[in-house]
């Protein structure tokens, strides 16, 4: 049969950011497929070594436009691990609030994606109807959509009021209703079952091998969640669960995020109802003690890890960043192989791919 | 290194079974749940200690590796995660830096040792596919990372 190389990207309607795919088929299989990323370089980690601690924030913000508060957030913890800082409870408890918002907005917008992409517009309208609830507490939250600012070494710089509180609980059960019905929907979708299942099998042991993380990882079976492993106040006082999957597929996938929605709409509940009163933040000083520090957090896509060095002085010598995706990318020739051309979009959107996470 | 986390680093099991084959253990790396334990290693006993934590102690998950240059030397921390974050490091020659590539004991290293490659000019020996991850095509100044660049 003939051999035929398709190029996809890196410019391409399929792919929300640029990456560079060849894909060889024969007929209509895939039969190897290579990637080239780097389009969104932006020497974020270089820029860091050149900026104070407190402009870094602002940059590393940046880094993401989706999961950009757990950027500044990871970031700050680390930073605060160095000057031995401990942030007040109510703080602690504000990050966490827009962590989980985050994970909705994320997931619901992946939702979004992946049915577009199959061609179920109306999955679409719903997820991204329910996406607009989370985007307006957020902004009700911090004054911003998307980029949010609430970081500070040393805590947060936005409260919420009784009276914001009580409107985001409501909006939180608005938000619950529309999702549990999409939940609904989209479990019982036979066209979108019919596409995802068997789609971008990736087994245990190959998620292991390639050090996979986040829901890719969970609905392959391991058990593995930053929140509950190397739990941060306030998740240590929090009780919830971890979905995983076994079927390690795109419609695996789909289950856990869609199941970590709803868990992550519980849980901002109950931060809101258990948030302690107190200071926002502790004043931190603008120069760091020698030292180094690591953290992690459970981003939308997975764990997050910051390595940050400091030489003494106010500007950090290392920030190291390793995103969620980049470990995702390693495993699509792996997911690619022996796939229909038509399903190449279905793989791609599966994993949740954030290409300016991964190119920094 | 203070007396407390000397003691503390040599009771680690992870420190036990690599006994032979490191330098020095410190618990020095500031993280939430206490301070991360730091194996030091010749960078020629980096495959063997990787093998011993697959085969005896079960270990999987590799973070990443983090490069940096520290005239006249390089150093690469290998972070690795298993109920708790750990990290071997090695030190390099800032000239000609070589390390043993350890793609095929951990396939998922393959674009953390590509990156370093570009960023820091480390040839990993044994990679399948040594390219630099995030430069553009036809890059032909100093790996970016090193200090001897200065950004404009």
């Amino acid at each position: 049969m003939a051999r035929t190389v398709i190029p996809i990207g890196p410019q391409h309607p399929l792919l929300k950011e640029p990456l560079a795919f060849q894909i060889m088929l024969e007929g209509e299989r895939v039969t190897d497929s290579t990637m080239r990323m780097g389009y969104v370089h932006r020497g974020i980690e270089r820029l860091c070594q050149e900026r104070t601690y407190v402009q870094n924030i602002h940059l590393l913000e940046r880094v993401c436009g989706i999961c950009s508060h757990v950027h500044a957030m990871t970031y700050c913890h680390a930073v605060e691990s160095l000057l031995g800082i401990e942030v007040p409870l109510r703080a602690a408890y504000l990050r966490a609030l827009l962590c989980e918002l985050e994970r909705i907005h994320s997931h619901l917008l992946w939702m979004g994606v992946l049915a577009r992409n199959i061609g179920l517009d109306t999955i679409f309208m719903y997820a991204w109807r329910d996406r607009e609830v989370v985007l307006d507490i957020m902004e009700a939250l911090s004054g911003g959509r998307v980029s949010h600012a609430i970081n500070i070494i040393g805590g947060v710089r936005s409260d919420v009021t009784p009276e914001d509180r009580e409107e985001i609980l409501e909006q939180l059960t608005t938000l619950d209703r529309q999702v549990t019905r999409l939940v609904g929907v989209v479990e019982h979708e036979r066209s979108l079952q019919t596409r995802t299942k068997g789609v971008g099998l990736l087994s245990l042991e190959q998620v292991r091998r390639y050090c996979v993380v986040g829901p890719v990882a969970r609905a392959s079976g391991l058990d593995a969640d930053m929140r509950r492993d190397e739990p941060r106040t306030p998740y240590d006082r929090l009780s919830f669960n971890v979905p995983t999957h076994t079927a390690g597929d795109v419609w695996a996938r789909t289950l856990v995020r869609m199941q970590e929605t709803r868990v992550s709409v519980e849980l901002c509940r109950d931060i809101l109802k258990e948030i302690p009163e107190g200071p926002l933040a502790v004043r931190a000083p603008r120069r760091v003690p020698p030292g180094e520090a690591i953290s992690r957090s459970e981003a939308p896509r997975g764990e997050v890890f910051y390595y940050v060095r400091s030489d003494g002085s106010d500007t950090p010598a290392r920030v190291k960043i390793r995103t969620p995706t980049l470990p995702s990318l390693l495993t699509l020739p792996q997911q690619l192989k022996g796939v229909t051309m038509a399903d190449v979009s279905v793989v791609l959107s599966g994993v949740d791919l954030c290409i300016a996470c991964a190119d920094r | 290194m203070s007396e407390a986390s000397r003691l503390d680093a040599t009771r680690n099991p992870i420190v036990c079974a690599l006994a032979g084959l490191c330098l020095s253990a410190e618990t020095r790396i500031k993280s939430a749940p206490g301070d991360e334990l730091v194996i030091r290693l010749p960078v020629e006993n980096l495959r063997a200690a990787v093998a011993v934590l697959i085969n005896q102690l079960g270990v999987t998950h590799l973070t990443t590796i983090t490069g940096e240059d520290l005239p006249p030397q390089l150093t690469l921390k290998y972070h690795f995660w298993q109920k708790r974050g750990f990290t071997l490091e090695v030190e390099l020659p800032g000239e000609a830096p070589v390390a043993a590539s350890i793609v095929d004991l951990i396939p998922g290293a393959a674009l953390y040792e590509r990156e370093v490659y570009g960023m820091f000019g480390v040839a990993f020996e044994g990679h399948p596919d040594l390219q630099p991850l995030l430069l553009p095509d036809g890059w032909d100044g100093a790996p970016p990372l090193r200090k001897e660049v200065h950004s404009g």
